[in-house]
């Protein structure tokens, strides 16, 4: 099976997103459920798990970040510097939440 | 009858740092008092900028603090507004004026200090309402006063839609197209209005009125008003917008001509005059006499100076005299004689007194 | 000086005429009213409550009387007046009581920001706060009164204070409101419990109020620290249950629950997260209160000895 590993260079416009800018966000974790304040808004929500993983993987990241990048910080942390393949459905699974992050306000496409 | 009591609330706007040595008692009654003038926010802002709200008794400070949180709260809310309302009409390139409080906190003037907010008023040009209009209910405002009538009112005969309420976050937004009604006696060109505004930095098509402009709004939308509920609140507002913007000569030359322009002179006398007397504001004499040229002649202008005297203090039931109610019932006809001609005015008054007999829907 | 220390005649003298101004928690309420009906409830279930001096500061100023017009001949209603201002439309006649109630809530969520506050009944066990939250039919009120009255101290039976700066639960312990079936479950429960008259056909049907343990009312002055967030749900037939909750939708009910989370901004969320962090966190459905009583009673035991 032939397959490229996509490079920066190979890549085609490559999404990224970044926390909302101007928002203040305060957040919580118990167990595996997060719950986020967005002063912005002035709403408040539960995350799931992973959900609230991808947020942290925002906040730390404090720069625009492509889904690859974002899955590397959020759940592989041993390989947060490079990129790991993602499998089709965990892709499918990012895009969903980030996805639910833009909608609720948290997250935005970044013009860079 | 109760004992007529003194207006704690004109006392403490005129001189927080006496409340240090105020009483228990004396607290009950100003927290009261202040609650219905809307002004207790404000007179905490004005303790906590000089640095004395340590020294109240906990009591009294407790509400004191709690009415700042509210208006923080509600100042939030107000930011929030300003943006959603600069988002749903930011592809119209339409000049948005903020008026009233929205103005102050968004152009960081200290009239802002300490006050609530129930709504957002804004000014856009007449020959633009209608996209407006459009436009937010686009973005999830819906129209309020539903009747007929009430629709006719406001569209053909004030200065102003019938109040937007926003279907999810219930906040409400009045759009005018002038600074009086269109049937009133004065006629501000609102186009003057519009050309002098200043756009607020960094809000996209957002703007304020200059302030001379945001003088005379103030002063004009007090001495119009038919509800003196909020008239202390206007008065300290117009105070604090005076010791701020009126430190030079120019501003009060500036002042006094554009009142000419406008044909506001009449207001500016009241406003200046009232402010003083009541509040204490520092206001020249030459000032006061080039403005007494458009007061009304005598005695009109006395009866009119006591009227507001009595209808101006904060409109608690310990403040109320023999005479007050029927200062408010004279300012309250006024208000209308001046907004429609006698026509459409006894038409107007006779309607609305069918319409509240019936019960609501 | 407390309630049951004025004579009857001075009690109805001083709320015909320049107010009677009672201590509840950390508020002086003045309260006024020429009706029957609150005077009567004033006297039997304040009766442990402190009387303040005249002429000092109060925190309220309430009224509770005939509005005025024509209608308080032909169908007598009752309205409560936040400092000479209707804050709710009146109701029939004799719900004086309960309206006074129902309007002193009204004050605390309308002016005490200095508290965030949540619609929940409180108690204490050992300085720990027992928060039971949920909306109104849950069976909140009802096991409430039933805990009150085996062990645990009164804080509220509907107002959790919880003080923003310091995250102690502050007591306001008041008389609790039972409606329809839980007024006969908790009298049939706790015989020692004193009720005022069952006032029928209210908005909520028939309601009552039991006076607070005068326990509670003496140690007003005591706060509670976190402990418990429960959020009971009445199940009729259901065995009692406590099941683990997970923290985070803990503290989603309890935003839900709050009368002024939106005031507090950044605080209240914080305020929230600490109370949560300080407490376990369960669901809880019952249908007996003897059931309950144990449950809970086991639940405070595993607090003072964690092993």
């Amino acid at each position: 099976m032939t397959g490229s590993v996509k490079t920066e260079e190979d890549a085609g416009p490559t999404d990224c997103w970044q926390i909302c800018p101007r928002e203040l966000i305060d957040w919580r974790e118990w167990g595996d459920e997060f719950v986020v304040r967005m002063a912005g808004r002035a709403e408040t929500h539960l995350l799931s798990a992973a959900a609230g993983s991808v947020l942290l993987a925002f906040l730390d990241g404090y720069t625009s970040m492509s889904i690859d990048s974002l899955f590397a910080r959020a759940f592989d942390e041993a390989q947060a510097e490079s990129k790991s393949a993602m499998s089709i459905g965990e892709r499918a699974a990012m895009q969903a939440i980030i996805a639910e992050l833009e909608r609720l306000g948290l997250v935005a496409r970044s013009t860079a | 009858m109760s004992l007529r009591r003194p207006d704690l609330v004109i006392a403490a706007l005129r001189d927080p740092t006496q409340l240090t040595a105020a009483s228990p008692a004396t607290w009950d009654l100003l927290i009261r008092q202040s609650r219905s003038a809307d002004l207790l926010a404000r007179i905490a802002s004005l303790l906590h900028e000089r640095e004395l709200l340590e020294t109240i008794a906990p009591a009294a400070r407790t509400h004191l603090l709690s009415a700042r949180t509210l208006a923080f709260a509600q100042q939030d809310e107000v930011r929030r507004e300003v943006a959603h309302i600069a988002c749903a009409l930011h592809s119209l390139s339409v000049p948005v004026v903020l008026l009233k409080g929205a103005a102050y906190l968004l152009a960081g003037l200290p009239a802002a200090l300490g006050r609530t907010f129930a709504d957002v008023d804004i000014l856009v040009p007449r020959s633009r309402l209608a996209e407006v209009e459009a436009a937010l209910m686009l973005a999830g405002w819906a129209t309020t006063h539903h009747s007929q009538y009430d629709q006719r009112y406001y569209r053909q005969w004030m200065h102003e839609l019938p109040p937007l309420q926003h279907v999810r976050r219930q906040t409400i937004l009045d759009v005018h197209h002038a600074i009086l009604p269109v049937t009133a006696r004065l006629k501000p060109d609102s186009r003057k209005l519009l050309l002098a505004a200043l756009a607020l930095p960094g809000e996209q098509g957002l703007h304020v009125l200059a302030p001379v402009d945001m003088v005379l709004h103030s002063m004009t939308h007090l001495f119009h008003n038919e509800e003196m509920g909020h008239g202390l609140r206007d008065l300290s507002d117009l105070d604090r917008l005076l010791r701020h913007f009126a430190t030079t000569a120019e501003f009060w030359n500036a002042l006094v001509e554009r009142a000419g322009e406008l044909n506001l002179s009449r207001p500016l006398y009241y406003g200046l005059h009232q402010t003083r007397s009541l509040l204490g504001t520092p206001v020249e004499k030459s000032v006061l006499a080039a403005a007494c040229h458009a007061a009304p002649a005598e005695p009109l202008r006395s009866v009119m100076n006591w009227l507001w005297s009595q209808a101006l203090g904060s409109p608690h039931v310990s403040t109320a005299g023999p005479t007050t109610g029927v200062a408010l019932f004279a300012l309250y006809v006024r208000a209308h004689w001046l907004r429609m001609p006698p026509a459409l005015l006894l038409r107007h008054l006779a309607i609305k007194a069918v319409t509240k007999r019936r019960p609501l829907a | 000086m407390i309630v049951a220390d004025v004579t009857p005649r001075d009690l109805r003298r001083q709320l015909r005429g320049p107010g009677l101004r009672l201590r509840t928690g950390p508020f002086v309420t003045k309260i006024r009213s020429r009706l029957c009906a609150v005077a009567d409830g004033i006297t039997l279930h304040y009766a442990a409550h402190a009387v303040e001096d005249d002429g000092g500061f109060a925190d309220f100023h309430v009224s509770v009387e005939r509005p005025r017009g024509l209608r308080r001949w032909l169908s007598p209603q009752v309205e409560f007046r936040f400092d000479g201002n209707p804050t709710f439309a009146p109701l029939p006649g004799d719900q004086g009581f309960p309206m006074l109630e129902w309007g002193l809530n009204w004050c605390v969520s309308s002016y005490c920001h200095q508290f965030l506050i949540v619609h929940a009944a409180v108690l204490e066990r050992e300085g720990r706060a027992l928060v039971l939250a949920a909306p109104s039919g849950s069976g909140k009120s009802t096991l409430c009164a039933g805990l009150a009255f085996r062990g645990w101290r009164l804080l509220s039976d509907e107002l959790a204070l919880i003080e923003v700066a310091s995250g102690q639960i502050i007591a306001l312990p008041r008389p609790i409101s039972l409606k329809n079936q839980s007024i006969d479950v908790v009298r049939a429960f706790a015989s020692q419990a004193v009720f005022g008259p069952v006032v029928h056909e209210t908005m909520k049907g028939s309601v009552a109020h039991v006076r607070p343990p005068f326990d509670a009312v003496l140690r007003a002055a005591e706060p509670a620290v976190p402990g418990w967030v429960v959020l009971p749900r009445f199940a009729a037939g259901a065995d009692a249950r406590l099941e683990p909750l997970p923290k985070a939708r803990a503290f989603m009910c309890l935003v839900d629950n709050a009368f002024n989370y939106h005031v507090q901004g950044r605080d209240g969320f914080h305020a929230l997260a600490r109370l949560i962090d300080g407490s376990d966190c369960y669901g809880f459905s019952y249908s007996r209160l003897d059931d309950a009583a144990e449950i809970f009673e086991s639940l405070a035991e595993r607090k003072s000895d964690p092993l």
